[in-house]
């Protein structure tokens, strides 16, 4: 027996508010380029106002048939969701399908009480399948349902190992602190601040500007060079405090008391501060761990945690961040606790020693071409060949990052771009392995590997470059 | 390993001929419709004109290494690739990992009894191209049994 339910009463109120939000300024345009033109005898702004009002009733009442047609029912083994005005649309969702539900709620809606619940399978666009709001309890009773259906297990069972296996990891404050302040938002901050700082230029209206000019016109004669050059450091200074603070409030906003609880067969993150976001991720499908060392931060001794997911909704195309930060023993009792699955021990294979002095070199080779393009063209460029020991250091320690590991059930690949990211694959979850190499490599036996994962839309891929062609033979004989 | 069909030397051929004739319409169209009085636009149009030329010559020259690298074979567990005249690439498909086999013949194809294969996994599809047509829909028909058998 269907039993059918409309979603929480919240619906009305967002749905108007964000079409308010959306039409505001159209609108705005659109009520005094007419506004103006309707003679005064007809009305003149009694009309517009009369028009608005009404506008806004047609609107109210479009909003309160859309909730009363939307209706939602649990079945047994699937979620029926019914809606629309004009044109109806049903789905039926099979629980088994769902690939995620996440439980959100903004500052407003908790007010409320109330929920969205967003519900995710692994195809389709980047839209999650069904999104409804709904009262807290029944949000949280609807996603119990979903994954008990998921699990073809005895209740009583399921029941007991949850409550046994209720490991949970939190990152403190001063920890998203450390992560604000070695984020590269900051720098992107700095560049916005900078940009707005010249753009002010043209912003601010002519009679402030010479207001401020009769004000600091006296200090700006009175400097010289010398403290121009203090000037422009003490305003770089300054920009570079100000996206600090952005960025320490930003960080915190977002990942406010993150936390990772391990269930059964799924960990479930939650953190923000005004939008509390929750997400339930299956275990068995994420596809890869990735390990991000950062330069500055891995001198602190802190990493970060990403996973790899399929279907799944919030940011589809990107890694998911599981461990915004951690100190290095945590993230070991991070992998004990949360993560069983994929705690191993592995010992890197490095890049062949024959590769290094040709990789050097060829690397070497375009960069000295792009440099001397820039040593041509730009005034003074040829200071730029300073930085040819730098690069030939990098590389260096970038070749020497470069590690490679297979065991029977993981393939564990180490390389470095900027930050250093160890992936960890679990063998199922590779989709194909190949072997590149160029005609040089192939006289040394050195060849690169890539392996490459599902991905939402496109398979993800990674590679390790400059390993003995035996060893990525045997990789490739492994993963069969 | 298996090799491709000798005829693929002619596809990749007239494949080359096309891409020139395009760019060689685009360099011709702005060699009469631009005006030229900046140097920018002589870079522009002599590039295309460049362009046009190397690919004719790659067209020209390249098939036949191209035809000689390509090499495919398949058995139970995997499907292997191996394709690259100056990169050489060597892939790796387990079969349990195929999803699905494309295969697609289009005017030319038709005329040479060739057809184009692509396999496809969750992570990417990767082609073989210009198999005889009775070679490529028995390749299919083969990947396809062992994919379901091994579902199963």
């Amino acid at each position: 027996m269907r039993e059918l339910k409309h979603p929480h009463k919240f619906i009305i109120f967002s749905g108007i508010f964000q079409f308010i939000k959306n039409s505001i300024i159209p609108l705005f345009i659109f009520l005094i380029s007419i506004g103006s033109k309707i003679p005064e005898k007809y009305g003149g702004n009694y009309t517009v106002i009369l028009a608005i009002v009404l506008f806004l009733f047609a609107i109210i009442v479009l909003y309160i048939v859309k909730w009363k047609k939307n209706v939602y029912g649990l079945e047994e083994r699937g979620i029926y969701i019914k809606h629309g005005i004009f044109e109806m649309h049903e789905r039926t969702l099979p629980f088994s399908q769902v690939h995620t539900a996440d439980i959100s709620s903004s500052i407003v809606q908790r007010l409320f009480n109330v929920c969205k619940l967003e519900m995710d399978t692994a195809g389709g666009d980047g839209k999650s399948e069904i999104s409804i709001f709904l009262s807290k309890e029944e949000a949280l009773r609807v996603k119990s349902i979903i994954f008990k259906g998921n699990r073809n297990k005895d209740e009583d069972e399921v029941e007991i190992m949850e409550e046994k296996n209720m490991k949970k990891f939190t990152s403190s404050l001063k920890d998203l602190f450390v992560m604000a302040t070695f984020s590269t938002r900051i720098l992107a901050g700095f560049f916005i601040i900078t940009a707005f700082y010249f753009k002010i230029d043209n912003i601010i209206p002519d009679e402030v500007k010479k207001k401020a000019e009769t004000v600091t016109g006296d200090m700006v004669n009175g400097i010289n060079d010398t403290s121009i050059i203090k000037y422009i450091v003490a305003l770089v200074l300054i920009m570079l405090f100000i996206s600090w603070i952005i960025s320490v409030i930003i960080t915190v906003i977002k990942y406010y008391r993150f936390t990772v609880i391990r269930e059964e067969e799924s960990i479930k993150l939650s953190y923000g501060f005004f939008d509390k976001k929750e997400v339930t991720i299956p275990i068995n499908r994420i596809q890869s761990i990735i390990i991000v060392e950062g330069i500055i931060k891995k001198q602190l001794g802190y990493f970060s945690l990403n996973i790899e997911t399929i279907g799944y909704g919030k940011d589809k195309g990107e890694s998911t961040m599981i461990c915004p930060i951690a100190k290095k023993e945590l993230l070991d009792k991070f992998f004990e606790d949360i993560l069983p699955e994929m705690n191993i021990t592995y010992d890197l294979v490095k890049s062949s020693r024959k590769a290094l002095k040709r990789f050097i070199l060829f690397r070497l080779l375009v960069e000295f071409i792009v440099m001397s393009i820039i040593a041509i063209f730009v005034p003074y460029g040829y200071y730029i060949f300073l930085l040819v020991p730098i690069l030939v250091i990098w590389d260096y320690i970038r070749f020497s990052d470069n590690g490679l590991y297979c065991s029977d059930d993981f393939v564990v690949m180490r390389y470095r771009n900027l930050a250093r990211k160890t992936v960890i694959v679990q063998k199922e979850c590779i989709q194909s392995v190949e072997k590149i190499q160029n005609i040089f490599q192939k006289r040394r036996a050195i060849a690169k590997c890539e392996v490459i994962i599902a991905g939402d839309i496109l398979g993800k891929s990674y590679t390790v470059g400059h390993m003995n062609e035996n060893y990525i033979d045997d990789i490739i004989e492994k993963t069969l | 390993m298996k090799r491709i069909s000798p005829y693929s030397r002619k596809m990749w051929t007239i494949d080359g001929l096309t891409i020139t004739g395009v760019f060689l319409i685009i360099a011709v169209a702005l060699n009469i419709f631009l005006e030229f009085n900046a140097l920018w636009k002589y870079i522009l149009t002599c590039s295309i004109y460049g362009l046009a030329l190397i690919i004719l010559i790659n067209s020209l020259i390249m098939p036949k290494y191209k035809y000689e690298k390509f090499r495919y074979d398949m058995d139970e567990d995997k499907i292997i690739l191996k394709y690259g005249v100056f990169t050489e690439k060597n892939v790796v498909i387990p079969m349990s990992r195929v999803q699905y086999v494309d295969t697609e013949q289009g005017i030319i194809l038709k005329k040479y009894k060739l057809i184009n294969l692509t396999v496809h996994t969750a992570g990417g599809e990767y082609e073989i191209p210009y198999l005889e047509s009775e070679v490529g829909s028995n390749l299919q028909l083969s990947i396809a049994k062992i994919v379901q058998e091994k579902n199963i």
